[in-house]
């Protein structure tokens, strides 16, 4: 399949790009990337820190293609990685040899933000959301899940979305419903997109 | 502050959604939901400073307005009706002037639309009928943050069940690129306006098959607008700013919109209560707002801030606002030198200039009534709790109290 790349490509479509042999990406979600260049503009990032791509985390692992981390590749663990489906200890030899020291440390500074981020790699910043409830009334599963409530435009009524406002911000509860996660994933940016003030981001892009 | 639900009167949204449990606020947006996490900071009576008990607040403020001699009544736009009519008559049985704050807000919109010059509709037809969402100088993430979210833009409901991206169809037009212009992406067109009065007579003039000013942007949202079918303005206070005073024309755009698909207009946004007052006064006198009932009429100089400044009145008897902090410096100097009685929940730069302080209930969490929201629809509101004292009860001591 063909994409067609923006003017500035962003690290959605390399993760796209890279991801496709590693994983079954639903065909309906590329097609729909690829019938709407425009959204791919997503990752500008306004001012915001830049995400991080399995392609910088690749780069400094020992690209020995071991195994020893339980993947196939290290590309393959890079993505897993930022994905946290895996953890960086699980590359052992990262921490076992000594010539991998220096990389070791740039890894770890690199992976800093993946602390502050939920479980699946969605990031908020309380201090810029007014609580619009844009991002929870948009989101897909919400509608799905909750058609009277939030696909309505009122507060869940469901005990586990995926976001809800509390005392006037943005809370993350159940991330793991998140679209964007998981085997099936699909490229989501309903709740970021919809955010006004930037107070959404997704780790990687 | 107990467990349950409310309404929220952080602004004309009215959300009817707001859960309280374990002392956490859910739905309420940040505005809104500093209303009930900071429920508890409240005033206590006062006169001239000094704390005293309920009655004797009480019984000065009586006082003080039974031997005004040209007493104003202002504020009123945060409480319910029922409280308002309360005020009204006060303000009719001492032959008082009466005023909020809509006369510098969207008071004018609301008029237009009392009067039958512009066609209107209600939010929860705008939820599920809309197509083209058009806000007109006014930047509702701010001021009016779940707008888009519970009545307009972003539910399913009705009609339009397959969400913002198929069904519905955004415009933003304003001087700046604000945080709702942001929302603009595909199937949704920002103008950035220079002239408010130009780009009414773009409309019109594209209407007409000419090509006028903005005239790419005008000739895609009519399309779109007769696509849709139904579709609504919100006017804002941009818009009210921009087309001074002269909405002849404005009307005539909606109209002959109007003759293309339904358009309808509802003012974007206010106080929780500004509507409702502007109605009452509305049916009472004919008037909305800045009305003598000395004279038996409404006039720009019984505007409050007017009276203030030009030494018209010596009492001020105000009710849930806090004009010491909004409006200008020398009006506010003014408006120390008169007699100030103030009825509110919570302490304010008002409270700190009144002589005479009452605290009195929020209304969805220690007292009850009717709202009118900004679409007009009539929202009763039940309260968390019983507190002691209502505006509506105030009031109706002070009215039964004066000579
Ligand atoms: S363990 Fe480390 S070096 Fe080995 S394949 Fe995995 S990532 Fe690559
Ligand atoms: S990315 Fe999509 S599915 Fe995930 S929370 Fe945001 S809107 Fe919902
Ligand atoms: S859309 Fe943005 S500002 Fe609005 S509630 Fe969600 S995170 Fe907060
Ligand atoms: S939009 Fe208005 S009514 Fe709704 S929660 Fe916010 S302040 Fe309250």
């Amino acid at each position: 399949m063909k994409i067609i790349l923006p003017p500035h490509p962003t690290s959605i479509i390399q993760l796209l790009i890279i991801s496709k042999p590693l994983f079954p990406i639903g065909r309906g979600s590329l097609s729909h990337l690829v019938n709407r260049p425009e959204e791919l503009n997503i990752s500008e990032n306004k001012g915001l820190e830049m995400p991080i791509t399995p392609m910088e985390v690749y780069k400094l692992l020992p690209k020995t293609n071991c195994k020893k981390c339980g993947e196939q590749t290290c590309m393959s663990f890079a993505f897993k990685l930022i994905n946290r489906e895996k953890k960086l200890e699980d590359c052992t030899p990262l921490f076992e040899e000594k010539k991998y020291a220096g990389q070791l440390k740039e890894l770890q500074k690199l992976l800093e933000p993946l602390q502050e981020a939920t479980e699946t790699g969605l990031i908020v910043d309380e201090d810029l959301c007014v609580g619009c409830g844009n991002c929870v009334v948009v989101c897909p599963v919400h509608a799905a899940e909750d058609p009277k409530g939030m696909g309505s435009g009122f507060g869940p009524t469901i005990e586990d979305p995926i976001l809800r406002i509390e005392d006037g911000v943005v809370k993350v509860i159940e991330m793991m419903k998140c679209r964007r996660y998981g085997k099936n994933r699909v490229l989501c940016v309903a709740c970021r997109e919809n955010c006004p003030s930037d107070a959404i981001r997704f780790l990687e892009g | 502050m107990p467990d349950g639900m409310s309404t929220c009167t952080g602004c004309s949204c009215l959300c009817p959604d707001i859960v309280i449990k374990d002392s956490k606020i859910f739905n309420a947006c940040r505005k809104g939901s500093s209303i009930f996490k900071h429920q508890d900071e409240r005033i206590e009576p006062s006169i001239e400073g000094k704390k005293v008990k309920f009655e004797e607040a009480l019984n000065k403020a009586i006082d003080i307005i039974s031997s005004s001699e040209k007493l104003a009544i202002f504020g009123l736009d945060t409480i319910p009706l029922e409280a308002q009519e309360v005020a009204i008559e006060l303000a009719k049985k001492r032959k008082a002037y009466i005023d909020d704050n809509s006369a510098f807000c969207l008071g004018d919109f609301i008029e237009l639309i009392l009067k039958g010059d512009l066609p209107t509709t209600t939010l929860d037809d705008v939820k599920s009928n809309a197509y083209v969402i058009f806000y007109w100088g006014t930047d509702p993430y701010n001021s009016l943050s779940r707008h888009l979210s519970m009545y307009t833009y972003y539910p399913r409901a009705g009609k339009r069940q397959r969400g913002y991206e198929e069904d519905r169809y955004l415009v933003v037009a304003d001087v700046r690129e604000s945080h709702t212009a942001k929302l603009v992406k595909k199937n949704a067109k920002f103008i950035k306006v220079e002239s408010d009065e130009a780009l009414v007579e773009g409309f019109l003039s594209s209407m007409e098959g000419k090509a006028g000013k903005y005239y790419e942007e005008t000739g895609r949202i009519l399309k779109e607008m007769q696509r849709g079918k139904f579709n609504v303005i919100f006017g804002g206070l941009g818009l009210k700013y921009g087309l001074n005073g002269k909405y002849g024309r404005f009307i005539e755009m909606i109209k002959k919109m109007n003759e293309l698909a339904e358009v309808y207009f509802i003012p974007a946004g206010f106080h929780a209560n500004m509507r409702g007052f502007n109605e009452l006064m509305f049916e009472k006198t004919g008037s909305i707002n800045r009305y003598s009932f000395e004279t038996e009429s409404s006039a720009p100089e019984y505007e409050f801030s007017e009276l203030v400044k030009n030494d018209s009145i010596d009492t001020a008897l105000i009710v849930g606002s806090d004009p010491a902090n909004s409006l200008p410096f020398d009006v506010v100097k003014k408006l120390k030198e008169i007699n100030i009685v103030l009825i509110d929940p919570k302490p304010s730069l008002t409270s700190k200039i009144a002589e005479v302080v009452i605290p009195s209930a929020i209304t969805g969490i220690d007292q009850g009534g009717t709202m009118v929201r900004s679409d007009g629809v009539r929202i009763k509101i039940e309260p968390l709790l019983e507190g002691e004292y209502t505006d509506e009860s105030i009031l109706q001591k002070i009215l039964e109290g004066v000579s």
